[in-house]
């Protein structure tokens, strides 16, 4: 009894500990921006330092939890097929990222604002409004892979500090979904609030938004999507920006994201590089009752 | 002379030490393309699959140049990683604490003390602030689509 009441106590500590560095994180976020966008490793600096199994069971179990609040925010869109065909463009575009031990999954929430979520550990949602601008299954990959990038550079991971280890080879979060003490339970929701406020509200970091958009594109090459439709889309959906009422503030702006992947295209030499964009596909299976 | 043997061996020393930290690369998407310059609309001289291990020669911003059986050039940092690919992690099922099966006997526990409340089940789980839905993932994670399946959908739709 004493060792698990020892157990709850550390773990309280450390997810406490997790916290504090979260409130600071968040806290921080307000201040003029550039000082609180730069201070992460960023696409095209150093690989990452590697997470440990349990850094990736604790990303997967907030990730999932995360989850939880948007399918409790927005429902389900029930359509079978087309929740197939954007899990099998997701799973497929998910396989030309650099984290083969995140399962990814996708889904299709009923809401007519145009937008897209990513939570940690790979739970991915496309808003039906954001599906029904798209044009063809290019623009699709594209903002499926915007979203898969969010989880791949570990933007939310970063900004919150979500680890599964620090001294002790147990993880703070596993143990806790094991059964953590009360007290660590509510700061372990607390913080997945804090990540519901930063997707539903606050908006990621501008430079998360660029690396991700950066990232999309090139993938889109990669796997043999015409590399411009993430620009094709962002246009698009830059008319429409009052209609989305989604985030503003450290967003931004759809003029700021189209220029960034302009030049994305220009250092790449994939201007008028000509691909897939597979439209009959995209018809068949993307249809609205 | 003698600090000069002194020197030119330290000198010597350093110069080796690039060479000695050459590292193993290891493509994690499931093709890479290695090509002629770092930027992806270079030619391609050779595709690499996950798990290929290259050898790096050179690192420019996000780009590296490796060796890749008897081809040189660049590839992503996107698909690779120092280390060899993991297999999936999963806290959903296969290991010995199934932590699932933790938060629902937890969710039981609650569920006595919400229903004294009034509460529904998921509500009294977890948030004050937003509502919840669990079962919503679940059946997220029932989609049952292997990686196989998805990619030859994927390909098959591009004509690759």
């Amino acid at each position: 009894m004493k060792n698990i009441r020892g157990l709850e106590n550390r773990l309280g500590t450390r997810v406490l500990s997790m916290a504090a560095v979260a409130l600071f994180t968040i806290h921080c976020s307000s201040l003029p921006a550039f000082a609180e966008d730069d201070f992460r490793k960023r696409v095209n600096q150093e690989p990452e330092s590697f997470a440990t199994d349990d850094d990736v069971k604790a990303e997967i179990v907030f990730g999932r939890t995360l989850a939880a609040r948007i399918l409790g925010k927005y429902a389900f869109y029930e359509n079978g097929k087309l929740n197939e065909y954007v899990n099998k463009i997701g799973k497929g575009m998910a396989q030309f990222a650099n984290r083969p031990e995140i399962e990814f999954r996708f889904a299709v929430i009923d809401t007519d604002i145009v937008n897209a979520f990513a939570a940690p550990g790979g739970y991915i949602f496309i808003t039906k409004g954001a599906m029904a601008r798209m044009a063809d299954e290019a623009e699709l990959a594209a903002v499926i892979s915007h979203e898969i990038a969010h989880v791949t550079e570990k933007h939310i991971v970063k900004e919150l500090n979500i680890k599964g280890t620090d001294a002790s080879p147990v993880s703070g979060f596993a143990q806790l979904l094991g059964g953590g003490s009360g007290a660590a339970r509510v700061v372990f929701s607390q913080m997945v609030d804090q990540a519901a406020e930063i997707l539903f509200e606050k908006g990621l970091k501008k430079q998360d938004e660029f690396d991700s958009d950066k990232v999309a594109t090139m993938t889109l090459a990669v796997a043999g999507y015409d590399p411009t439709a993430l620009k094709r889309y962002l246009k698009k959906i830059s008319g429409a920006e009052k209609e989305t009422k989604s985030l503003t503030g450290t967003h931004p702006s759809f003029k700021e994201r189209i220029e960034n992947v302009d030049a994305v295209l220009a250092e790449n030499q994939l201007t008028e590089n000509k691909q897939a964009i597979v439209k009959e596909r995209f018809n068949q299976n993307v249809r609205f009752n | 002379m003698k600090t000069f043997i002194h020197h030119s061996l330290l000198l010597a020393l350093l110069l080796t030490v690039p060479l000695a930290q050459a590292v193993d690369l290891y493509v994690q998407s499931v093709k890479a393309p290695i090509l002629s310059a770092p930027s992806f609309g270079s030619a391609k001289l050779a595709e690499a699959a996950k798990g290929d291990a290259l050898k790096e020669l050179e690192k420019k911003g996000g780009w590296h140049k490796v060796s890749y059986k008897d081809k040189t050039g660049w590839i992503s940092r996107l698909l690779i990683s120092a280390k060899p690919p993991a297999g999936r992690v999963s806290v959903l099922e296969g290991t010995s604490e199934n932590l699932e099966t933790g938060a629902r006997k937890r969710a039981s526990a609650f569920t006595t003390a919400a229903a004294a409340r009034g509460l529904s089940e998921d509500r009294s789980r977890v948030s004050d602030k937003y509502r919840v839905n669990f079962k919503g993932v679940e059946r997220m994670e029932a989609v049952r689509i292997n990686d196989d399946e998805a990619l030859n959908f994927l390909l098959a739709g591009i004509g690759k």
